[in-house]
């Protein structure tokens, strides 16, 4: 539970830490609550804390999986009320930042056999990024299908045109630091297991990433993983409302 | 024509460009995965 506690202090410290021409998002994916593999987790202690503790971090986005849901159950606190309806569609929005219009497509729970999503699914994740790439300077896809189903959506790509700058994937299989995938065109990102650290991909000079679209750009793109040890400052806060989550330890 | 060209060039230079014209984005990301730890990319 401290790594949640840190995790809120090194968000806050980099949402008021200004950088000129520098549009920083605090994006929280699939599984935050519960495990993927349905096995126990800390939150289960004292979800209503956890749930709590998510919605203190005022995320951008997040994609909360039914698994998720079950945890925080009928009452969700109102910051992760507009993230509470199961992803069972693909759901696309737009966010403007500094004037940087930034495209989420949340991936829907796969349907398909073996836990893996139908074709019909992949379909649709493809049309509502293309729809979005209109509109948008970057366009992201926030994904719960696992490492297996997401290496086989971003390899329909290679050599061909795809709609996502970044794949931000989650949900069984193991955590990377960051690929350059789809023939170098999506930045994919994995978290390592159990939320020890936060991952980070900075995209260089948007503007001119659109216009070299088909181009390999692993140049603009960097990769980088910060632990959330004892280097971090917890923040107090988010700290003293997980504290029912210890008490029941 | 050519000091017209010149003009032309210089304005193009010094007027600010599109608002979001060189703009980093950091994406903050954290999830849940289950598996092997996978420390070097491939």
């Amino acid at each position: 539970m401290g790594g949640l506690a840190r995790r809120a202090g090194f968000i806050e410290s980099m949402r008021t830490k200004a950088e000129k021409g520098v549009v920083r998002l605090f994006v929280a994916g699939p599984f935050e609550l519960a495990a993927p593999d349905g096995g126990k987790v800390p939150a289960m202690r004292a979800p209503g804390a956890v749930a709590r503790a998510h919605a203190a971090m005022r995320y951008d986005a997040m994609l909360l999986t039914p698994a998720d849901l079950a945890l925080v159950g009928d009452s969700a606190p109102k910051g992760l009320a507009r993230w509470t309806t199961a992803p069972m569609q693909v759901k696309g929005e737009i966010l403007v930042r500094s004037g940087l219009r930034i495209a989420f497509v949340r991936f829907p729970m796969p349907t398909g056999t073996d836990g893996r999503p139908t074709e019909q699914q992949t379909r649709e994740v493809v049309a509502e990024g293309f729809h979005l790439r209109g509109e948008a300077d970057v366009v992201i896809g926030i994904s719960p299908w696992g490492v297996s189903a997401e290496q086989a959506f971003l390899g329909h790509f290679s050599g061909s045109a795809q709609p996502f700058d970044v794949l931000l994937g989650g949900g069984p299989g193991p955590g990377h630091g960051g690929k350059m995938a789809a023939g170098g065109f999506t930045a994919w990102l994995r978290p390592y297991a159990q939320g020890k650290t936060v991952h980070v991909i900075r995209l260089e000079n948007i503007p001119k990433r659109q216009r070299q679209a088909q181009a390999k750009r692993e140049v603009d793109v960097r990769f980088d993983v910060v632990s959330l040890d004892d280097k971090i400052s917890a923040d107090q806060v988010v700290d003293a409302l997980l504290a029912p989550a210890r008490a029941s330890n | 024509m050519t000091r017209g060209l010149l003009t032309i060039l210089v304005l193009l230079a010094i007027l600010p460009g599109p608002a979001n014209a060189g703009q980093a984005l950091e994406i903050y990301y954290t999830s849940n995965t289950n598996g092997e730890y996978a420390p070097c990319p491939t």
